[in-house]
């Protein structure tokens, strides 16, 4: 792997690591206010600061991080379980089914991805599971459009056709033969997707329309703390910072993977 | 999401991180531009405001931004000083019929517009007449002219204004700005674009407006017929005002702090309070009447359906430490449901609850509910202490959290919920809610009426949804009564009424916050908090 891929990663385990201890990592609670305590610099008290309100960044920091790259994880699974199954299934049985799918995915991808996002929040209601939702929905067609793609071309491999020539069921086919041939881009889609993920429901959040107050989430609480920049530049900077080093990990972390499995890289023989 | 538009978000990120960098350096960075700010001799003023006006017909105005400019630009029949005391505008005197139904109104006869045309009685006919129409279908006008039947010009000079309905409170209406009067001329000759070019009598001449940009306004050198108890007579003491529009609070102080205004409107406040600490500034805010910013509880959703409850939370917020937590002083704690400011104002509903947390804690045990299982929450039977709170961001932003902690330490659990005003009117319409933001600002505590009487529980704004015919009665007497003792007495039942049953959590009074330099003399707020820039003058 590239060297890039190794920094990634790094980050990714880091941040990764940092949000699953956060209880044990945290200060305090993310949520107790002192007000006689707002706006202290990050200092040995409060690594990060404290906010308007008295509370402590770092620890909201910790617990935010936790709920924005949830985002990230779960919007990738409903859209990558979602997205690939209506892939497969399209590809596979081709006809009327792939025509309406198809034409489907192509009417959502019209849609910027953060658009159809905001839409559908408009439709569930705000909240951080509904933006989960929404961003994993807005997610779909291009999960959709790639194992699409890639059901079409193994289907025509001469294996395939061998199982089927033995009697093997079409879930069997899917399931077995198919399924692992196109894993591969699948992958990669999903890497890259989770930091599309992250950055769409920081975006909401940043927007009121995620995690709800007093609730820290990255997005969040870089939004309420761009008021306070002059004062506490740090209110905002970690939280933004926070986003930024996700993002780029796991960007960093998918470019590599991305390489590592391109049959066309030289490092390859799998051929 | 192809890995492009990936980078290019990432990107994006990166930006906003290094915009956010330089923001701090910002202001610092532009002070060295004061020097070239314009000439004090001209004495021309630049106000930061943050909105701007829809319309200067004074007939189709709506709200804050037309009144900053409407006041300026034309004169009432009468003047009100900032006791709301009546003084001779355009009208020199005037009386009434003893039923309240005809005004007989007395006019200058030295005055002009600014377009040359003589002011006179059928010009006032002409306002009249064209303001219960207005182009605008929420203007104030119509409301104020209810039961409008004619004006009848009995002279150059004279008219008679008649209603088929007692109007006890016409003569003060004269004073506000949407019953000021226009050039007829201009008018018609504008016709639907008037409001975009005004032409009054008042201290100032419109001169531009440049769309989501500024309106400059000029003196008027003419203008002889200021109110008897201004500071001067004369004209205006500044030769010129620009009115800038800059939305962002930021951006408001950078444009203060660069001497490109010399007054700026709700600047952001903890920059704004740090800043008023140097010689070099200073601020001036007005505390609005009308009602508080308060949240109004749900009498019949548990567990706010209990009085103990919400006694409870009115004990358990600490409105002194909030407002300077949230608004760095720059808002004054509430503690009844009416502001200080207004006629009628009960010290004695006031001083019903103050910050005490023991007490909030004492009536919840009181009332059954306990932190059995020490997660710092109340329960009763098997029912946690829920607070169900939708939020406009728009006003309650820079403290809903705070609010929240507050409840949070004596032991409710607080589920806030962002909406926008569409969202939230339906949800508390529906009751859904405990506690819900309110406010008002208005010269009259007869606003009590719209969101405390039961009338309105379900089709307008009484979240409280308390039925109460003490309450119902009192306000409706308040509303028709002539005597105005009568009137004081019943609004001050209405205040105890609200406040011993605990309807509502006083937060904080609204003030208006205007930051300036040091220079900029003879500041004065009318009666509603509209500064009269007539008599401001900028020392260099």
């Amino acid at each position: 792997m590239q060297p890039g891929g190794w920094i990634g990663l790094c980050l990714l385990l880091l941040l990764g690591g940092m949000a699953l201890m956060a209880p044990r990592l945290a200060l305090q609670s993310p949520l107790v206010v002192e007000p006689g305590a707002a706006f202290t610099p990050p200092g040995p008290e409060h690594w990060m600061g404290t906010d308007n309100f008295g509370r402590d960044v770092w620890s909201r920091f910790l617990y935010g991080g936790r709920i924005s790259l949830m985002v990230g994880v779960i919007a990738m699974a409903i859209s990558a379980t979602t997205g690939t199954l209506l892939g497969v299934v399209a590809g596979y049985y081709g006809g009327k089914v792939d025509s309406l799918l198809s034409w489907i995915t192509e009417v959502l991808q019209a849609f910027p991805g953060i658009l159809l996002a905001l839409v559908i929040i408009a439709i569930l209601g705000s909240g951080i599971f509904n933006v989960m939702v929404a961003v994993g929905i807005a997610s779909i067609p291009s999960f959709m459009r790639l194992s699409r793609g890639q059901v079409l071309r193994v289907k025509e491999f001469g294996y395939i056709e061998a199982a089927r020539s033995l009697g093997a069921s079409d879930a069997r086919v899917l399931f077995r033969h198919i399924l692992p041939n196109i894993l591969r881009p699948l992958l990669v889609l999903v890497t890259l997707g989770m930091g599309g993920a992250i950055l769409e429901g920081a975006s909401l959040s940043f927007l009121g329309l995620g995690a709800q107050p007093p609730d820290p989430e990255w997005g969040a609480m870089l939004s309420a703390g761009r008021a306070f920049l002059s004062r506490g530049w740090w209110i905002a900077v970690f939280p933004g910072l926070g986003i930024f080093l996700a993002v780029l990990g796991i960007n960093l972390f998918g470019d590599a993977i991305g390489d590592l499995l391109d049959p066309r890289s030289q490092n390859q023989n799998n051929r | 999401m192809s890995r492009n538009s990936v980078f290019s978000r990432l990107l994006v990120i990166g930006v906003l991180l290094g915009l956010v960098l330089s923001a701090c350096a910002a202001p610092t960075a532009q002070v060295g531009q004061e020097t070239a700010s314009p000439a004090a001799e001209e004495r021309s003023l630049v106000i930061g405001l943050a909105t701007e006006p829809v319309s200067l017909d004074p007939a189709a105005g709506l709200y804050i931004a037309e009144q900053f400019l409407l006041m300026n630009i034309y004169d009432p029949l009468i003047w009100a000083d900032q006791e709301l005391n009546l003084h001779p505008g355009l009208a020199t005197d005037w009386s009434s019929s003893e039923d309240g139904t005809e005004f007989t109104l007395n006019l200058r006869q030295d005055v002009v517009f600014h377009d040359g045309t003589p002011f006179n009685a059928d010009a006032v006919k002409f306002a009249f007449d064209r303001a219960l129409n207005p182009t605008n279908a929420a203007a104030t006008a119509p409301t104020l002219l209810a039961g409008y039947v004619e004006t009848k010009v009995v002279d150059e000079d004279t008219v008679v204004v008649r209603f088929d309905i007692p109007k006890p409170t016409f003569l003060e209406d004269l004073t506000r700005v949407w019953l000021m009067i226009p050039s007829p001329a201009a008018v018609e000759q504008w016709g639907e674009d008037y409001g975009q070019h005004p032409v009054g009598t008042g201290p100032f001449v419109f001169q531009e407006w440049a769309a989501q940009d500024h309106i400059t306004l000029t003196r008027n050198p003419n203008y002889n017929w200021g109110p008897e108890f201004s500071t001067h007579s004369g004209p205006a003491r500044l030769s010129e005002i620009t009115f800038r529009f800059l939305p962002e609070a930021a951006t408001r102080l950078t444009a203060l702090q660069s001497g490109e205004a010399q007054v700026v409107e709700e600047p952001a406040y903890q920059e704004a309070a740090s800043l008023a600490e140097d010689p070099a500034y200073r601020l001036e805010t007005f505390t609005a009447p009308g009602m508080t910013s308060h949240m109004m509880i749900n009498v019949e959703k548990a567990p706010t359906d209990d009085i103990l409850v919400r006694q409870a939370l009115i004990y358990a917020v600490n409105q002194e430490e909030l407002v300077q937590t949230a608004f760095f002083g720059m808002q004054n704690p509430a503690h009844s449901v009416l502001s200080p400011t207004t006629w009628s104002y009960d010290e004695q509903a006031a001083s019903l609850y103050s910050y005490d947390p023991e007490r909030a804690a004492e009536l919840l045990d009181e009332a059954g509910w306990v932190d059995s299982d020490g997660d710092g929450i109340r329960e009763k039977d098997g029912q946690k202490l829920t607070i169900d709170y939708p939020a406009l961001p728009a006003y309650e932003e820079a403290y809903m959290e705070l609010l929240a902690a507050y409840l949070n330490q004596a032991g409710f659990e607080v589920t806030i919920t962002r909406m926008d005003d569409a969202g939230i009117y339906e949800y508390s319409n529906a009751g859904n809610h405990n506690i819900v933001n309110m406010g008002w600002i208005s010269r009259d505590p007869s606003v009590l009426s719209i969101v405390y009487h039961s009338d309105n529980i379900e089709l307008g704004s009484a979240f409280t949804r308390f039925r109460s015919e003490e309450l119902d009665s009192a306000l409706e007497q308040a509303a028709v009564s002539l005597d105005s003792a009568e009137r004081e007495e019943l609004y001050r039942q209405a205040q105890q009424i609200i406040m011993e049953n605990a309807l509502v959590i006083p937060v904080h009074t609204y003030n208006r916050v205007m930051l300036m330099q040091a220079g900029v003399q003879g500041w004065r707020f009318d009666a509603e908090g509209f500064p009269y820039l007539y008599e401001v003058t900028l020392e260099p």
